[in-house]
C-alpha cells in the first residue's frame, strides 16, 4: 500500500524540476515558485493537494500511453 | 508479466520523459530509466518499484 | 457583432490574460468587430451588468479568476453568479478562462438560456517566466498555454462553430504538447500543466452555434 508520505516524496521530487526564474499559476489559487509548492505538498493543504493531483493525473496518462 | 506491464509502458513513454522521476524509494528518486534497469535485472530494488509502480496505478 | 471582454489585472495571473486578450482585441478590431473591453478597474458587476443589458454582446470573453460557480473580475469581485444572474447570459456564447466556472456556472447557464458555454471544469494551470512579468507577450512559456486559449476565441470570431473552435484550441493544446516530447525539446515540467488544462477544457450547450 502506498503512503501518503511516499505519493508526497514522488511529487516533491518531481517538483524539483521546475526551474528557478519559474511560476506557476494555478487557478484562483495564485502563483507559486517551486519551494512554495514543495512546502504546500509537505503541508497537505489546499494548493498541495491540487499538485499531487496534477502529478498523479499525468503519470497515470502515461500509463494509456496518451504522448506516444 | 511485470516485467511486460513496466516496458508496455516505458516503451511508449517519450524520450525526454525517460530521465523523469517516476517514483521514490527509501527517500531516493528513481527515474524511468533507472527503474528499467533494476526491474530487468530482477533485483530487490526492482521488485520494490514494481510494486509501488502497480499500487500508484502508474502502470 | 458586438463582443464583450473583461480585463482585469491585479495580480500576475490577470495580468498575464490581460496582455495576452491584446491579440484577440487587435484581431476583432482587424475584422471590424465591435469589442467593448473592461479593462483593470472597470471589470466590474456594475459595469459588466451594464453592457450586458444596453449593448447586447453577442459573445463575451471572461479573463479573471473563479470558482465552480463564479466568474470573477476586478480585485477578484464576483461578476457571475450561479443562482443569482446567470440569466445576463441569455442568447449569449461565453468563453470563460475563469477556474472551475464550467463545473457548475457553466451548465446553470446554460440551462437559463445561454447558446453555448466554453471553460474550465477545474483550475486553469500555467508556467510562466517571472522575468518577463512586465512583458507578458514575450513569454515563450506562458505562450504554450495561452496561444491555444486565444485560437478558441479566433476561430469563433472567424465564424467557426463552437465544436470547431473547441476543437482547434484542443488541437493546439496538443501540439505544443507534443512538441515539447521530442527528443530535441528541453526537459520540462511543462508538459503536465498543458496536459491538465486539455482535460478540463469543456464545451457546454449548442456544438453548432456560431457568431455570424
Amino acid at each position: 500500500m502506498v503512503s501518503e508520505e511516499e505519493i508526497k516524496d514522488l511529487v516533491i521530487a518531481r517538483l524539483e524540476s521546475l526551474p528557478e526564474n519559474q511560476k506557476i499559476s494555478i487557478g484562483s489559487k495564485g502563483e507559486f515558485n517551486k519551494y512554495e509548492l514543495i512546502e504546500s505538498v509537505k503541508k497537505g493543504d489546499e494548493i498541495g493537494k491540487k499538485i499531487i493531483e496534477i502529478e498523479l493525473e499525468f503519470l497515470r496518462a502515461l500509463k494509456k500511453g496518451m504522448f506516444g | 508479466m511485470t516485467l511486460e506491464r513496466f516496458m508496455k509502458v516505458y516503451s511508449n513513454l517519450p524520450i525526454n520523459l525517460r530521465k523523469e522521476v517516476v517514483i521514490v524509494i527509501d527517500k531516493e528518486p528513481i527515474s524511468w530509466n533507472v527503474a528499467r534497469n533494476e526491474i530487468e535485472h530482477n533485483t530487490k530494488l526492482g521488485e520494490k518499484i514494481l510494486k509501488k509502480l502497480i499500487e500508484l496505478k502508474i502502470i | 457583432m458586438n463582443i464583450l471582454i473583461t480585463r482585469p489585472e491585479h495580480d500576475d495571473t490577470t495580468y498575464y490574460l490581460s496582455h495576452w486578450s491584446k491579440k484577440i482585441l487587435d484581431f476583432a478590431k482587424k475584422k471590424g468587430e465591435k469589442i467593448f473591453d473592461l479593462n483593470r478597474e472597470r471589470a466590474t458587476k456594475k459595469e459588466v451588468t451594464s453592457f450586458l443589458s444596453k449593448k447586447n454582446p453577442e459573445f463575451i470573453i471572461f479573463n479573471g479568476h473563479g470558482d465552480d460557480d463564479l466568474i470573477s473580475g476586478h480585485k477578484n469581485e464576483a461578476l457571475i453568479k450561479a443562482g443569482e444572474n446567470e440569466g445576463l447570459l441569455k442568447n449569449k456564447m461565453i468563453y470563460a478562462i475563469s477556474c472551475k466556472s464550467a463545473k457548475k456556472l457553466g451548465p446553470e447557464s446554460i440551462n437559463a438560456g445561454a447558446i453555448s458555454y466554453i471553460g474550465y471544469d477545474d483550475d486553469f494551470v500555467f508556467i510562466y517566466e517571472k522575468n518577463k512579468i512586465t512583458n507578458p507577450l514575450t513569454d515563450d512559456i506562458a505562450k504554450i498555454y495561452l496561444e491555444p486559449s486565444n485560437e478558441l476565441i479566433i476561430s469563433l470570431i472567424k465564424g467557426n462553430s463552437t465544436n470547431e473552435s473547441y476543437k482547434r484550441s484542443q488541437d493546439m493544446f496538443m501540439t505544443n504538447l507534443k512538441k515539447l516530447l521530442t527528443s530535441e525539446a528541453p526537459s520540462t515540467p511543462a508538459v503536465r500543466y498543458l496536459w491538465w488544462d486539455i482535460k478540463h477544457q469543456v464545451l457546454l450547450g449548442d456544438k453548432e452555434a456560431r457568431l455570424r
